[in-house]
C-alpha cells in the first residue's frame, strides 16, 4: 500500500471511530486547513473543514505548504515506537519528524497533528 | 486530611507553602514541583507519610498561589531558582532539610546539594544535564497567538506512563490547563539551560534517585549518566520505576513514598 492509499484509511479512521476524540479532546473542531504528510519520496495533503476530513490530495496543494509532518522511513519507523509527536520533535532524541510550515500556525495546531499522526502510525 | 496552606514572605514575595503536620522529629521533607506547576503535587505523597515526617511544599514565584516577582517577572536560570528555594527553606527556620523534587526540581535538588548544607536529597525525573527543548517551543510558550494550555498538552500527555490510572492522568493534564506562559516558559528555558555536571561529584550527601522509565524526554539513560557522575557522596539509592513516566510523584506516590520512607530511614 503506498502512501496515498494509506491516508484514505486514514480519512476514514479520522472521520469515523476517531472522529470524536480527535474534534473534542483535540481541539480539531476548530482546525479547517491543511495538514500535509511526507515519508520520504512520498507526500499526501489532507484537507480539513471543522476538524473533518474532507479531501485527500497527493503532493503539495497549489496554495502552497498549511503545515505538515515529514520524515525518512527510519523516523517513521521510530514514530511508531512512541507515538509522540512531542517526543518525535525533542530535540534531545535521535530520528526526529520535521514540522512543515509557519512555527505559529503549527504550534497553534500542534495536538491535531499530534493526534492525526498517532492515529496514522496505527495503521502505518 | 492533615494538608493545610499558609503564606510566608520570601525576599518582599508572598510564597504560599503547605505541610502536612508530620511529626517534629528533626526530619523535614522539603518538596519541589515540576515545571509551571504547583505544589498540590505532593497531596498523596504528603498524604501517606502525614505520620511519618513533616513535609512542606511551597509554590515557587508565579506557580500557583504565589506572586510574581516584581514587574511580573519569573526566575529562569537555575542559580537564582536554587538561591530562592534556599531563602525559602531559611524563612521556614528549616535546618538539614531533605530536599526532594521532580522533573525540574529532580534537577535543582542537584544544584541545591552542591552549593547548599542540606541532610540529603531525592531526585526524581531528574538529571544534571538536560538541553532537550527546541527553541521555538520555548519562544511560543509567551506568545499572543498561541495558547499555552492547550498547544502544551501532548508535550505532558506523551510523558506519562502507560500504567498510571486515568483519575492521575487527569489531574496530570489538569496541570497543563491551569499553567500560565510565561511561568512555563521561565522553567523550561531554566531546564533547558541546566548543566551542573561539573560539580557533581563536589555532591556528598545521601541521595535517592527515582526514575519512572516509563519517560521519554527525560530518560533513565539520562538519570544513569547522572548518576555516574556522583562519585563522592556518601550513600547512593538507585530505584528504576518501570511502566512508570515523568510526573512519578502523582502517578505512583506510593511507590514513591516507600523508597523515600526505606532511604530516611537509613540516614
Amino acid at each position: 500500500m503506498n502512501l496515498y492509499e494509506k491516508i484514505l484509511e486514514l480519512k476514514e479512521k479520522i472521520n469515523g471511530e476517531e472522529a470524536e476524540l480527535f474534534k473534542e479532546f483535540y481541539y480539531g473542531k476548530f482546525f479547517s486547513g491543511d495538514i500535509t504528510l511526507s515519508e520520504e519520496q512520498e507526500t499526501v495533503t489532507l484537507t480539513f473543514h471543522k476538524g473533518t476530513c474532507i479531501d485527500v490530495v497527493k503532493g503539495i496543494p497549489n496554495t502552497g505548504v498549511d503545515i505538515g509532518v515529514s520524515g525518512s522511513k527510519d523516523d517513521w519507523d521510530k514514530f511508531v515506537t512512541h507515538k509522540s509527536l512531542s517526543v518525535a520533535t525533542n530535540k534531545g532524541n535521535s530520528n526526529n519528524l520535521t514540522t512543515l510550515g509557519g512555527a505559529i500556525r503549527f504550534r497553534q495546531n500542534f495536538n491535531v497533528v499530534a493526534q492525526l499522526i498517532r492515529v496514522y502510525a496505527s495503521i502505518r | 486530611m492533615a494538608i493545610h496552606g499558609f503564606y510566608i514572605k520570601v525576599n518582599g514575595i508572598k510564597i504560599y507553602c503547605e505541610t502536612n503536620n508530620g511529626p517534629d522529629d528533626g526530619n523535614v521533607i522539603i518538596c519541589l514541583h515540576t515545571a509551571g506547576r504547583e505544589n498540590r503535587q505532593y497531596h498523596d505523597m504528603m498524604e501517606i507519610l502525614q505520620d511519618k515526617y513533616k513535609m512542606i511544599s511551597f509554590d515557587m514565584p508565579a506557580h500557583g498561589k504565589s506572586w510574581p516577582l516584581p514587574g511580573n517577572k519569573v526566575i529562569n536560570n537555575y542559580v537564582d531558582y536554587g538561591k530562592f528555594v534556599w531563602s525559602v527553606i531559611e524563612e521556614l527556620g528549616v535546618k538539614d532539610p531533605i530536599v526532594i523534587g521532580c522533573s525540574m526540581g529532580g534537577n535543582i535538588v542537584y544544584h541545591i546539594a552542591q552549593e547548599y548544607p542540606v541532610k540529603a536529597i531525592c531526585s526524581m525525573q531528574g538529571a544534571d544535564y538536560t538541553p532537550t527543548i527546541n527553541e521555538d517551543i520555548l519562544e511560543l510558550l509567551n506568545h499572543p497567538y498561541v495558547n499555552p494550555q492547550h498547544s502544551h498538552l501532548e508535550f505532558s500527555e506523551c510523558l506519562i506512563g502507560k500504567a498510571t490510572t486515568q483519575e492521575r492522568k487527569d489531574f496530570i493534564l489538569w496541570g497543563v490547563l491551569s499553567e500560565i506562559g510565561i511561568t512555563k516558559q521561565g522553567d523550561l528555558t531554566q531546564y533547558n539551560g541546566f548543566d551542573v555536571r561539573d560539580k557533581m561529584d563536589q555532591i556528598k550527601c545521601p541521595v535517592l534517585v527515582v526514575h519512572g522509565l516509563d519517560d521519554k524526554i527525560a530518560t533513565g539513560e539520562m538519570a544513569e549518566q547522572t548518576i555516574s557522575r556522583l562519585t563522592n557522596c556518601e550513600n547512593l539509592v538507585y530505584k528504576p520505576i518501570p511502566d512508570y513516566g515523568h510526573f512519578i510523584l502523582v502517578e505512583n506516590p506510593e511507590l514513591v513514598s516507600e523508597y523515600l520512607d526505606e532511604f530516611i530511614r537509613t540516614l
